[in-house]
């Protein structure tokens, strides 16, 4: 009896192209003034016995194209979903547009750490010429003239004036100008007349200086401990190795353990277990007495290091030129 | 230094090891950088020549029956001087030679060669050598000649500190040994005849530069012949890197490296009238050394001479003149202590490096002159057959006396952060021959001359600590209490800046400070602060700007393929100010090919706006007012270039780098450069700025595009605007443009002008009015029109 209606509909819900579309049929169907709405109506017009049947067909007959409208509104929406997406698809497996960020140089990088560890252990940054007279240089640190140890200083030289070959002038300037306690880092570019991989003519060193009273050999452990495992690592030792420099007394090489075998001996450590990473001692009386401080009252300890010696370590890196060659792919690592 | 260990042994008795007593010396200083091991192994037997036969193939052959003792061997030798009865040194197959060579079974010729014979060079005791070594001592056949000569001893090599110069002897190393293993130090023998005749009747010696040479001691010995030396004394002499001459010549090198003083050997038939004058030279006097150089001397050094002709320099090396040959028979024995500081001036300026000046420049004992003359004398008896005299001369009037240093115990206590038993103290002390003597106080110590690195109370406390041990010092936290802020402002201005440049794409550089002042004047025409001394010509001055550096960077990757750079440094850059160099640190800030390499959606080139744009963020955060004003610069570009201006006040460069930069440093494409006197916008920066007052009424935006001929200076329009009216907040530039519907060498420059009250809402009419006349002013006062009139 409803046979036609029901397929007219169902294939023209079927045939809805798009939400509107199916919005327009659904009233059509089922509004108000809808077909099948319509037919309900006529219902009433029946014969009594035959109302409960037509009524039960009718309203499955509504129940199912309702089934069928809803079913196809959800099967629009996802196509206008998928529509919608493809308008705003951006392929994000593509590589972002990257604004690439510098990258520090491994030496100012290293220098940095080895600021901030000295830094918080109380010390303060200091800085000073690099073009230095050879009396802040040499004669105050106790390295006279006709002295060997300026052997293992080679100097560039400026008429009367010269490069500094280590940082320690900023120390006699800050002594100089300060009284005790002192408690000194002093970075900086210095220069020596050697280049090959483990030498360059101009590198970074930072020493330090700590003057006060009663300033012992164990103090200088302590600190410079400390330094290594803050650098290299929390399994680290140092130990002091007994050295010369003009402006120590005792004076130390600074040996840290290798981080390759532990100590036991390796390749990498030269088969001894240990790394030489820098120089140290007790300030030495004269050094006190060329700046005019009191050597009875005043003890201190100083030490210094290269910054390119320390990256090498830290890195891994072999030839001591990398530093100054600026290779991209180089500094990108860092 | 290298320290033969079999030598080193004869003075201390321990039973270390080889790799302890490397370990425990350089924990006491005496640092052994390498345990060197000769190549020589395996097995070398003493064997005697029982047949000698010609080969049957070669004339220049002779093929031999050796016999060891046990087995007859068949050897081929090309050295025709061996003969039966001769003893040799055979070397088994399978054995390797010092040269680094394997003893293997060869045919020769025809003939199998089961053994090989020997030379010296073989078994490490010459440096060259020909011919089979026979062997001269009574040494039996069979003999194990590897254990028997020890020629398979290690050596230590050993780094000494200029302060020990006691320790450029094998004594002095064994008497740290001793001390380190509480072993007493055996001294070495000595044992020589004095004949009658008194030494004075031989030798005169006349000291007339005291001041160069505090003390000269001579002998004299005769019939002694020459000859080379016995095999364990040259093993000793290779073994410690010296070559072996002959036996008194060996003799004198042998004692320099047994007691570390520096002794010479004359020819006696060569001192006129057997006197010795030691004399201050005079300048411009010649003389050709043993080194067969010829000499100017500067009138410093100190000359052993005779009345007619200079012998030697003194300390430093003897002259040809008088050196021992084959045929010297009569010998001038000479250990003297010559002035350091004198002998390192000397050395210095004659440019001569030699063991003596080495020793002698780090100061050896004067006091030990008769100990070593004598020993030097015993080797002259004993194997080269010498006979000395009764006496040395000694020429010695203001005797060096070894220094009283006290040491208290508060001192040593307080600078090593432990304590010592005072007990201990003096044990340590008294093993390195120091004189003590404990009292309430602390230790009376008396130093021996040897060590003339020690004069102070510290040196002492050094010795102390070096044998005891810092391992045994427990660590202990400073109470640093210094005051200041870690950085100074400066520092963290640096700092700042650093991390601007950085986080706009630039990488940053360390770059040598030196630069090639040729290079310097032909791309700027500056005259730069040059070294007396530097490495190379290329380095020979130091850099007057950052991008001498910057630009070796750039040329270093672009030959690498890398196009895209964008580099920076902050350093030091140098002139001469009135004669006086002056260091200024600068910013150098170096950008070329893309812009935003990574960014594929951004393919613009560097410019020399993007560079204006790094300088115009720097002004920004760092609340300084950076302006650049077009200028025509030598080695930039012509048209893009500009001075950068602070206040007034110049204070850097920016703009494209000239063409002579990228012929020189072969490199094309255009590079943009800039430079900044950090320390100069420091000084102006306010980085500690008040921040303003958030604006609550809106502004009122205006935009106009004007035509802007080529050469006109945009940024006169953009201060006319700021100026324009108090209302203006904000001026800027929204669009360049360059059509084909403007004219030729036109652009359209778009302004905008953001207008705010602080009080009140700004009206449309009243901006309109006051823009409207703004524009009509620039018209009028610069001759530009707008586009859109």
């Amino acid at each position: 009896m409803f046979e036609q209606l029901k397929k007219d509909a169902l294939q023209k819900i079927e045939n809805a192209n798009d939400l509107e579309q199916l919005e327009k049929l659904r009233v059509a169907l089922l509004g108000k003034k809808g077909t099948i709405t319509e037919q309900v109506k006529t219902i009433g017009t029946l014969p009594a016995q035959e109302r409960p049947k037509a009524g039960k067909i009718l309203n499955e007959l509504k129940q199912e194209v309702q089934r069928a409208i809803e079913a196809k509104r959800e099967s629009l929406q996802r196509v206008e979903a998928e529509k919608l997406s493809a308008k705003m698809w951006v392929d994000v497996t593509l590589p972002g547009a990257r604004r690439r960020v510098g990258h520090r140089h491994p030496i100012m990088k290293t220098l940095e750490e080895i600021e901030i560890i000295f830094v918080s252990m109380g010390f303060k940054v200091v800085e000073g010429p690099e073009i230095e007279d050879s009396w802040h240089n040499f004669d105050a640190l106790n390295t006279p003239e006709w002295h060997p140890a300026r052997d293992e200083h080679d100097s560039f030289y400026l008429d009367d004036l010269l490069l500094r070959t280590h940082t320690s002038p900023v120390q006699i300037r800050t002594m100089l100008s300060e009284q005790p306690p002192i408690a000194i880092i002093s970075p900086g570019r210095v220069y020596r007349r050697d280049y090959d991989a483990t030498h360059l003519p101009m590198f970074t060193q930072v020493e330090g200086l700590y003057v006060d009273e009663n300033v012992s050999v164990a103090h200088l452990k302590y600190t410079l401990e400390k330094f290594a495992q803050e650098i290299f690592g929390k399994q680290r030792r140092i130990r002091l190795r007994p050295s010369f420099f003009p402006f120590t007394e005792p004076s130390f090489e600074v040996d840290v353990s290798c981080g390759v075998c532990g100590g036991k001996g390796c390749q990498a450590c030269g088969y001894s277990g240990w790394l030489e990473i820098l120089g140290a001692g007790m300030v030495h009386p004269n050094v006190f007495r060329n700046v005019g401080y009191d050597p009875e009252k005043w003890t201190g300890f100083a030490f210094g290091m290269g910054v390119e010696r320390i990256t090498m370590l830290k890195y891994n890196i072999k030839d001591m030129r990398d530093f100054v060659r600026n290779d991209k792919r180089f500094l990108e690592n860092f | 230094m290298l320290v033969p260990l079999e030598w080193l042994r004869e003075y201390v008795q321990t039973d270390w090891t080889e790799e302890e007593i490397a370990n425990r010396l350089t924990m006491a200083g005496i640092s052994v950088k390498n345990i060197v091991v000769p190549a020589i192994k395996g097995k070398v037997v003493c064997a005697i020549v029982k047949k000698v036969q010609p080969h049957p193939n070669s004339e220049k052959l002779h093929v031999l029956e050796v016999f060891d003792g046990a087995n007859t061997y068949r050897t081929v030798t090309s050295d025709l001087t061996v003969g039966e009865n001769s003893r040799v040194a055979i070397a088994m197959p399978g054995t390797v030679l010092s040269n680094g060579s394997i003893v293997e079974p060869a045919s020769i010729k025809g003939i199998l060669s089961e053994v090989v014979m020997c030379s010296l060079e073989e078994l490490g005791l010459e440096t060259k050598s020909e011919y089979v070594y026979q062997i001269e001592e009574e040494i039996p056949i069979g003999t194990d000649l590897i254990r028997y000569w020890k020629i398979d001893d290690r050596v230590l090599e050993v780094e000494i500190t200029p302060n020990r110069p006691d320790c450029l002897g094998i004594i002095g190393i064994a008497r740290e040994l001793a001390a380190l293993c509480g072993a007493p130090l055996q001294m070495p023998e000595i044992d020589f005849e004095q004949r009658n005749e008194d030494v004075n009747d031989f030798l005169k010696v006349s000291v007339e530069d005291l001041d160069g040479c505090p003390r000269y001691c001579a002998g004299y010995m005769e019939s002694v012949k020459i000859n080379h030396s016995p095999i364990w004394l040259r093993r000793r002499l290779m073994n410690a890197g010296i070559r072996p001459i002959n036996n008194v010549v060996d003799i004198s090198n042998y004692v320099m490296l047994e007691t570390g003083h520096p002794v010479h050997i004359f020819d006696y038939s060569q001192i006129t009238d057997g006197h010795i004058i030691v004399r201050k030279a005079q300048e411009g006097e010649q003389v050709t050394l043993l080194d067969e150089k010829q000499y100017t001397l500067k009138g410093i050094e100190t000359l052993i001479a005779d009345r007619k002709k200079i012998i030697a320099i003194g300390g430093i090396m003897g002259a040809m003149n008088s050196g021992v040959t084959d045929c010297t028979e009569k010998i001038a024995l000479e250990v003297a202590y010559f002035n350091p500081v004198r002998i390192r001036k000397s050395s210095k300026s004659l440019n001569i490096k030699s063991d003596a000046s080495y020793r002698f420049e780090r100061g050896v004992d004067p006091n030990d002159a008769i100990f070593v003359m004598k020993r030097l004398m015993h080797f002259v008896e004993k194997i080269a057959h010498g006979k000395a005299t009764k006496g040395f001369v000694d020429i010695y009037p203001q005797r060096i006396s070894p220094k009283q240093v006290f040491l208290r115990r508060s001192r040593l206590h307080a600078v090593l952060g432990t304590t010592v038993q005072d007990q201990r103290v003096k044990e340590i002390l008294e093993s390195l021959e120091m004189n003590v003597h404990i009292t309430k106080d602390g230790w009376k110590t008396q130093i021996p001359t040897f060590r003339n690195d020690i004069s102070i109370e510290e040196d002492i406390i050094e010795e102390v600590g070096r044998i005891y041990g810092y391992e045994k010092i427990d660590p202990q936290a400073p109470k640093i209490t210094a005051s200041g802020k870690g950085w100074s402002d400066l520092s963290l201005f640096r700092k700042t800046i650093r991390q601007i440049l950085i986080g706009s794409g630039f990488d940053e550089t360390v770059n040598l400070s030196f630069a090639s002042s040729s290079v310097v004047k032909d791309l700027m025409n500056i005259d730069s602060l040059k070294l007396k001394n530097p490495m190379t010509e290329d380095m020979d001055c130091l850099r007057p700007s950052l991008i001498f550096g910057l630009i070796d960077a750039l040329s270093y990757n672009v030959k690498r393929q890398i196009k895209d750079v964008k580099i920076f440094e902050i350093a030091k850059t140098y002139s001469l100010n009135n004669g006086v160099p002056v260091e200024r640190e600068k910013i150098g800030i170096v950008m070329m090919g893309q812009l935003n390499e990574e960014d594929y959606t951004d393919n613009r080139s560097a410019s020399l706006l993007n560079m204006k744009g790094v300088l115009d963020e720097l002004s920004s955060h760092l609340s300084v007012d950076l302006q650049v004003v077009p200028e025509q610069i030598d080695w930039l570009t012509a048209g893009r270039s500009g001075k950068i201006l602070l206040e007034g006040e110049e204070i850097g460069v920016i703009g494209m780098l000239n063409s002579k930069f990228n012929q020189v440093y072969d490199i094309k494409g255009e590079i943009y450069y800039m430079e900044l006197d950090l320390e100069r916008i420091f000084e102006k920066s306010k980085i500690c700025r008040q921040p303003k007052e958030i604006p609550s009424f809106p502004a009122v935006r205006r935009d106009i595009s004007i035509l802007i001929p080529v050469g006109f200076a945009s940024g006169q329009i953009l201060s006319f605007f700021a100026r324009s009216s108090e209302y203006v907040e904000k001026v800027g530039v929204s669009d360049v443009y360059k059509g084909k519907d403007l004219p030729e060498g036109v652009v359209s420059v778009t302004f905008y002008v953001i207008y705010r009250a602080f009080d009140r809402s700004l009206t449309d009419e009243e901006i309109n009015t006051i823009f409207e006349k703004t524009v009509r002013d620039i018209e009028d006062t610069f001759g530009v029109k707008r586009r859109f009139a």
